[in-house]
């Protein structure tokens, strides 16, 4: 399975959620690849990521995009993400 | 085994805490602080401003926490992150984690070290309690200490 983990220029907000959405899966022993990348790669990618991974403001700009958004309010916040990966994939 | 804190990857001078009336002033007094230091190209505040504007406040990733940066750059640059404390609550426009009171400029190197400060980056601000007691800081070593105390 892949996610994608998106920001604006893929080397910051999207890196650190990669690595927090890396932690959280690792716990719940699901297999997956996590990539951080830029909107404009996000858009162009036909990779078949399942889950894109974003903060709540860049959702409008991912509109489109054929794969699953999930939002983080808090990047840093383990259960949070725990939460959301977990409705989403088990 | 060598522990790695945030101090390490904070140039002296990197660490302000200041008012600032808006977001986008206290956004651009971080970036400044990686100018001034030496550690990113001249220019490089405007491009971290241009890329707020460009993309609204995706930045404010968690509880009054932004994290700001300019553009890849093509090899100048040095790994390297400042601290912009305010003194004030700032309204970034993010719904669910406004008010901001801290700033993280970051140089947008794409290397190794790069990752190693993020990753030690993300492990401080994991903890819980930390962004309300760097507010509570009233001079830069107060800051450095907290950092020190988070050992990755």
């Amino acid at each position: 399975m892949k996610l994608l983990a998106v920001c604006g220029m893929g080397i910051g907000t999207s890196v650190l959620l990669k690595m927090n959405a890396e932690r959280v899966l690792e716990q719940l022993d699901i297999e997956a690849e996590v990539d951080a990348t830029d909107i404009t790669t996000a858009l162009r990618d036909d990779s078949p990521a399942q889950i894109v991974l974003c903060t709540p403001e860049l959702q409008d700009q991912l509109g489109g995009i054929r794969a699953e958004i999930i939002t983080v309010d808090n990047v840093f916040d383990l259960n949070e993400l725990t939460e959301k990966l977990q409705g989403s994939l088990l | 085994m060598a522990s790695v804190n945030l101090n390490d990857f904070i140039p002296d001078g990197c660490i302000q805490i200041s008012q600032a009336n808006s977001f986008l002033e206290a956004s651009s007094k971080a970036a400044l602080l990686l100018e001034q230091a030496g550690v990113v190209k001249a220019g490089y505040e405007a491009e971290v401003i241009q890329i707020i504007k460009e993309n609204g406040p995706y930045m404010v990733l968690a509880p009054q926490v932004a994290i700001v940066h300019g553009r890849p750059s093509e090899g100048t640059d040095k790994t390297a992150a400042a601290v912009f404390i305010s003194e004030s609550e700032l309204i970034s426009g993010s719904e669910k984690n406004d008010p901001v009171r801290v700033i993280f400029a970051i140089s947008a190197t794409s290397n190794e070290e790069h990752i190693e400060m993020l990753k030690t980056l993300a492990l401080f601000l994991t903890n819980s309690g930390v962004v309300e007691k760097m507010q509570q800081c009233s001079t830069v070593s107060e800051v450095r200490d907290i950092f020190s105390q988070y050992l990755q």
